[in-house]
């Protein structure tokens, strides 16, 4: 019977614990949006961290994509010459990208490269008392360090996606044309007629967008949370790539299928 | 504040840690923030050091950048955590003398925390020695060298025995040492 107590003292005080820490990530949340006006007022703080964030994952981003659009091209052209219809070819590659891998996929390697840096950093921050200093100066961490971060996260990410996407439909093409010879002409013209800008290509920027946001506030508040020792920080990084990464997977399924089933009957 | 490693934002230059605080509450034109910063780069000696990243100096070095940055408003109440910690004997001369030449040019009042008695006595007008929460000593730096209280005497001589045990409470030494646990 104490057993029996003991784990369900343990259970209740891990799922307490959760709803806390949800609770305070959520409130951060909310006061991070709130503090965000110095991140435009001051629009260069901002673009600094875009660069970060964003242009130093162009090299990871435009390398996968394109990796990613030639195997879809070799894939896609095994199963597509099967029914005789390989010229739809760059169908199932602009498809599959810009409504589902693009958007993924490039939150994953965002996570994973610019997420885990943005922890870190602020972690370190916070770890070498440079949060501190700040808020011995009256200067709020939260609307001069955060909220930049954030938003050059919100922005990047659907731009990333957007390259991701593109960088694959070329890998398609130089697989599905130029090297397997896939007629040019109905490569880019069924690719043209079948995908739709509203539902098709505004989706994948819309599901980009929702994962640039939770991304980059996991990574903001890991940082943040982070105690600050060198093992709270490693800890810290882990959880936002892992946590991220889940995060990816099941807002993905819940927009896909607002999006693509119930949404639009598609 | 003066924090005790300085606490120096590692992104920007030496130049740009002291002119935080002017840029995020001032509206100072960027001439006068500039000729602001090497003033306050020159009164710690490293008006020199003003393109480099904190990364690329010393431990002292780190600590007087701290210091320019703490002073750029010109505060009148200072705090300093622990300042003479981990510094060379010159760099510990060095910013000794300055916390208190910055003090008596500001005008203003400085907290100092430290464990360094030999070196605070030389520069501070009251001392305050508190021990597990509590002020347990108190006067100028005369009084103190003067003083006969144990605590006060054990502190500034550096004895291992007195009021404060050097040694945290645990089990027998050999007991230790043999793997015999206490009854």
């Amino acid at each position: 019977m104490e057993n029996i107590k003991a784990v369900l003292r343990r259970l209740g005080r891990t799922v307490t614990d959760k709803l806390w820490r949800l609770g305070f990530a959520s409130r951060f949340f909310v006061y991070m949006l709130l503090n965000s006006a110095t991140s435009f007022r001051r629009f260069r703080l901002t673009v600094r961290e875009i660069y970060f964030t964003g242009v130093l994952s162009l090299v990871i981003i435009l390398v996968s994509g394109l990796f990613v659009g030639m195997v879809l091209g070799l894939q896609g052209y095994d199963t597509l010459q099967r029914y005789g219809s390989s010229e739809a070819l760059g169908v199932l590659v602009a498809l599959s990208l810009v409504r589902e891998l693009g958007p993924v996929v490039a939150g994953l390697l965002f996570a994973s490269r610019a997420g885990s840096a943005i922890t870190a950093e602020i972690g370190l921050m916070k770890a070498t008392e440079q949060i501190s200093a700040m808020e011995m100066m009256a200067v709020d961490p939260i609307a001069r360090v955060v909220a930049p971060r954030f938003w050059a996260g919100v922005i990047s990410m659907p731009l990333l996606a957007a390259l991701f996407s593109a960088a694959g439909i070329f890998g398609g093409y130089l697989v599905g044309v130029q090297l397997i010879g896939v007629d040019e002409g109905a490569f880019w013209s069924q690719m043209q007629a079948a995908v739709d800008v509203r539902q098709d290509i505004l989706n994948g920027v819309i599901k980009s967008v929702v994962f640039g946001i939770a991304v980059t506030w996991i990574a903001v508040f890991e940082g943040y949370d982070a105690p600050p020792t060198a093992e709270g920080v490693s800890r810290a990084t882990t959880r936002t790539v892992v946590t991220s990464s889940l995060a990816i997977l099941a807002l993905d399924f819940v927009l896909t299928a607002l999006m693509f089933t119930g949404g639009n009957g598609k | 504040m003066l924090f005790q490693f300085g606490a120096l934002f590692t992104d920007m230059t030496v130049f740009d840690n002291v002119a935080f605080q002017m840029r995020e509450h001032t509206d100072l034109p960027e001439d006068l923030v500039r000729d602001l910063v090497l003033m306050k780069l020159d009164a710690v000696g490293l008006r020199g050091a003003a393109q480099l990243m904190p990364s690329e100096l010393s431990g002292g070095m780190a600590r007087r950048v701290a210091l320019a940055r703490a002073v750029a408003l010109d505060p009148t109440l200072m705090m300093y955590d622990e300042p003479f910690a981990g510094l060379d004997p010159i760099s510990l001369g060095v910013i000794a003398r300055l916390i208190r030449k910055l003090n008596d040019s500001l005008g203003a009042t400085s907290i100092i925390v430290t464990h360094d008695v030999q070196e605070s006595l030389h520069i501070v007008d009251y001392v305050y020695f508190v021990s597990e929460g509590k002020v347990v000593a108190e006067g100028t730096a005369e009084e103190v060298r003067r003083s006969e209280e144990p605590f006060v005497r054990q502190f500034i001589n550096g004895e291992p025995d007195g009021p404060v045990a050097f040694h945290n409470a645990a089990p027998d030494y050999l007991a230790d040492l043999d793997g015999i646990q206490a009854a």
